[in-house]
C-alpha cells in the first residue's frame, strides 16, 4: 500500500503544492478573521474531498493515466483503496496543519481546542464521509466532466424546484426547507453531548460510510473500460 | 561467414542460407569445428525471422553438415573426406541432370551437349 | 511448444464493432506481428490482454495463467508501450520512473539509467516537453527496465520518422536475442514486420483472418497478374481478393504454388508482401 500512496503523491505533486498553499492560506485567514471553528469544520468537510479526491481523479482523467495505473502490476480494487487512503491522509494532514497553526499562532487556540476534542473530530469525519459517499463514486464512474454535468443538473433541478413551488403557490420553499433541515441536522450533531454511546455511533457511522464508499467505488471502477 | 539473401529469388530464404553455408563448407571456406552464429544472432543480422534461420540450421544438421551442441551452439561438422567428395560430386551431378533434361526438352543431342561442356570447361580456364 | 499468450474464443462487443470469438496463440521466444487496417481490433486485443477493457466472453492466459485471476503477478512480467501517451504530463521523467519502479520486483535502476542515456532522454524534463518520438522512447525505456518476459506494443512506430523507426526495430531485434522474451507488436506499417516478426496474425473487422509463421505466408501467398478476363476462364485456388484495371487483373491468392501451375506463360506471378495482403483483403470484401 505504501508504494501506492507514494505513487499517488508523486504523480499529483503539482496538485499537492497548490493544495498545501491553499490550506496554509485558509488557516491563516480563519485565524485572522476569527472565524468560528465550527464553520471552518463544515467548510473543510466540503472542500477537502474536492481537493483530495476529485482533483486526483480529474488529473488521471485529463492525462488518460488510468491506462498507466491499470497496467501496473496491481488490481483495480487496490488502486481505489489507495486513492481513498491517500485522500484521507491528506485531509487529516490539512486538519493537523490547522491544529498546529492554532497552537503556535492563535491567541485563544480555539481551533486547537475544538478539533482536539474527539466529538468534533468525529463529526468532521462524519460530514466529510457523507460528502465523499456521493462525490467519490460519482467521480469514479463519471469522471470530472460528470461532476461538472452533475453540478449543472443540480442547478437546473434547483431552478425547477423553485419554479414548481412558486407555481404551486405553497408558502414554504422546498429547497429552503431542505437546506434548513440539513443545517439543523449539523447543529444537532455538533451540539449533542459527547456520550460514550454517541461517540460509538459516530465511529461506527464513519466506518460504515467509508466501507460503502470503498466497495461501491471499487464496483464502479471495475466496470469501466479504458 | 558470408551470407547474402535475395528477396526477389524464387528460392525460400532458408534454402538460400543453407545452400550458401553448405557451399562454404564444401569449398573449405568453413572448416570443421568452426562455430556458426546462433540462430538468433544470424536472424538479427540478416533482419529475418528466427524461424527461418532455425529451419536453415535444422536442414544443415539433418544433412550432416553441422552439429548442434546443446547450450553451446552450432559448429561445422567433421566432414568425412570421402563423404565430402561424394557430396561435391552429387552437387555437380544435380546440376548436370538439370542440363540434361533441359537439353532433351529442347532436342539437343548428346554429342552436341558434350561439345558444349568441353567448350565451357576450357573457357573457364 | 510453450505459449506466452493463449487467446481462446475471445469476444468483446462495442456499439459499432465486435471482436468475434477470436483465438490465437503467441509462442514464447518469438515476435508476433499483429496487423490489420485501422479499426480492425488490434488495440482492442492488446487492451483486453491487459484487462484495460473487460471481455464479454472467452479466455486469455498469459504465461499459462488466467489473465484476471493472476493479474498482478502477470503484469509484473509485462512491459507495455501504447500508441497514445498516458503519463502525467507535468511530472518529470525521473519522478514517473521512481513512482512505478517499486511495483516491479525485477526493476533495474542501472539499466533504466543506461537506456535513458542510450535514447538521449533527459531525466529532469517534464513529460509534456518531449517530442512524440521521445515520448515513445520513454515508454519503451520503462517497459524494458524490469526484465519483462512479454513486451506488448501497440503501434509503436506510427508517427515516427524513418531513422527512429530503424533504431527502434534494431533495439527490438537486440531484445529478442534472449529466447525467454516474447513480443507482440501491432502495426499497420507492415514493412517493419517483415524484418523482425516471426509470426503474423492478421485481424480484420474483429476477426482473425490468419495466424501463421511469416515465412509460410511469404512463401505461399502471391499475386497473379494477368489479362482481365482470367477469372472467367480459370478457377484460381485460395482466391482472397482481386483488382481489375483496363489493362489486366491482379489477384491475391493464398496458394501461389498451385495457381502458378494453372496460369498461362504470359501471366506473371509474384510474391505478395504483407502490405499487398492487407490491401487485397480489404478490397476482397467489396468483391465477395
Amino acid at each position: 500500500m505504501l508504494k501506492h500512496i507514494r505513487r499517488e503523491l508523486i504523480f499529483n505533486q503539482t496538485q499537492l503544492y497548490i493544495f498545501a498553499g491553499y490550506i496554509l492560506v485558509f488557516w491563516i485567514w480563519i485565524v485572522w478573521q476569527n472565524i468560528s471553528p465550527r464553520i471552518s469544520l463544515v467548510f473543510l468537510s466540503f472542500v477537502l474531498p474536492l481537493f483530495c479526491a476529485a482533483s486526483f481523479q480529474a488529473r488521471e482523467e485529463k492525462f488518460k493515466a488510468w491506462t498507466l495505473n491499470c497496467s501496473l502490476p496491481t488490481n483495480r480494487n487496490t488502486l481505489i483503496l489507495a486513492r481513498l487512503i491517500t485522500s484521507w491522509s491528506l485531509m487529516i494532514a490539512a486538519l493537523i496543519v490547522g491544529i498546529l497553526y492554532s497552537a503556535l499562532f492563535q491567541k485563544n487556540h480555539s481551533i486547537l481546542y475544538q478539533f482536539i476534542q474527539l466529538k468534533y473530530f468525529l463529526v468532521f469525519l462524519l460530514f466529510t464521509s457523507l460528502f465523499l459517499v456521493f462525490l467519490f463514486p460519482f467521480v469514479i464512474r463519471f469522471g470530472l466532466s460528470g461532476v461538472l454535468i452533475g453540478l449543472v443538473v443540480l442547478q437546473i433541478l434547483g431552478i425547477i424546484t423553485l419554479v414548481l413551488t412558486r407555481a404551486s403557490g405553497s408558502k414554504g420553499n422546498f429547497l429552503h426547507t431542505m437546506i434548513d433541515s440539513i443545517i439543523n441536522f449539523m447543529k444537532f450533531l455538533l451540539n449533542h453531548p459527547s456520550t460514550f454511546f454517541y461517540v460509538t455511533v459516530l465511529i461506527f457511522s464513519v466506518a460504515v460510510l467509508n466501507i460503502f464508499t470503498l466497495k461501491f467505488s471499487q464496483f464502479l471502477f471495475a466496470r469501466r473500460d479504458f | 561467414m558470408k551470407i547474402i539473401i535475395s528477396n526477389a529469388s524464387q528460392k525460400p530464404i532458408y534454402t538460400q542460407i543453407s545452400e550458401q553455408i553448405k557451399n562454404q563448407i564444401i569449398s573449405g571456406d568453413l572448416d570443421q569445428g568452426d562455430p556458426l552464429p546462433s540462430i538468433r544472432k544470424l536472424a538479427q543480422e540478416l533482419q529475418i525471422s528466427v524461424i527461418t534461420t532455425k529451419r536453415a540450421y535444422e536442414e544443415l544438421d539433418k544433412e550432416g553438415f553441422i552439429d548442434t551442441v546443446g547450450g553451446k551452439g552450432c559448429f561445422v561438422a567433421m566432414q568425412n573426406k570421402e563423404l565430402l567428395r561424394e557430396k561435391k560430386m552429387k552437387m555437380v551431378e544435380d546440376k548436370m541432370l538439370e542440363a540434361v533434361s533441359e537439353a532433351k526438352l529442347l532436342g539437343i543431342e548428346l554429342k552436341e551437349l558434350k561439345e558444349m561442356l568441353t567448350l565451357l570447361y576450357k573457357e573457364e580456364e | 511448444m510453450e505459449h506466452a499468450v493463449q487467446i481462446e474464443n475471445l469476444r468483446k462487443e462495442f456499439k459499432g464493432f465486435t471482436l468475434k470469438d477470436v483465438s490465437f496463440n503467441i509462442p514464447k521466444g518469438y515476435v508476433m506481428g499483429l496487423i490489420g487496417p485501422n479499426g480492425a481490433g488490434k488495440t482492442t486485443l492488446i487492451k483486453l490482454i491487459m484487462n484495460l477493457i473487460r471481455k464479454n466472453s472467452g479466455q486469455i492466459r498469459v504465461f499459462g495463467k488466467d489473465h484476471i485471476q493472476h493479474e498482478s503477478e502477470i503484469k509484473s512480467r509485462i512491459g507495455f508501450v501504447y500508441d497514445i501517451p498516458h503519463f502525467y504530463e507535468d511530472i518529470k521523467l525521473k519522478s514517473t520512473a521512481s513512482a512505478i519502479a517499486p511495483f516491479y520486483p525485477k526493476w533495474d535502476q542501472d539499466l533504466f539509467l543506461k537506456l535513458m542515456n542510450e535514447f538521449s532522454l533527459p531525466l529532469d524534463k517534464k513529460f509534456k516537453k518531449l517530442s512524440h518520438g521521445m515520448k515513445m522512447k520513454f515508454s519503451l525505456c520503462l517497459a524494458l527496465s524490469h526484465d519483462a518476459d512479454l513486451i506488448l506494443m501497440d503501434e509503436p512506430t506510427s508517427g515516427l520518422d524513418p531513422v527512429f523507426r530503424q533504431e527502434l526495430l534494431e533495439k527490438m531485434s537486440q531484445i529478442m536475442l534472449d529466447e525467454e522474451k516474447t513480443m507482440l507488436f501491432s502495426t499497420h506499417i507492415t514493412s517493419d514486420l517483415e524484418r523482425i516478426a516471426d509470426y503474423i496474425t492478421l485481424i480484420h473487422n474483429g476477426e482473425i483472418i490468419f495466424s501463421s509463421p511469416l515465412d509460410n505466408i511469404l512463401q505461399n501467398w502471391g499475386i497473379v497478374k494477368s489479362e482481365k478476363d482470367l477469372l472467367d476462364k480459370t478457377e484460381i485456388p485460395g482466391l482472397v481478393g482481386y483488382e481489375k484495371t483496363n489493362y489486366g487483373i491482379e489477384i491475391l491468392t493464398s496458394d501461389i504454388k498451385t495457381a502458378q501451375t494453372l496460369i498461362s506463360s504470359d501471366s506473371i506471378s509474384e510474391k505478395a508482401t504483407l502490405e499487398d495482403i492487407m490491401y487485397f483483403i480489404k478490397k476482397g470484401e467489396t468483391h465477395a
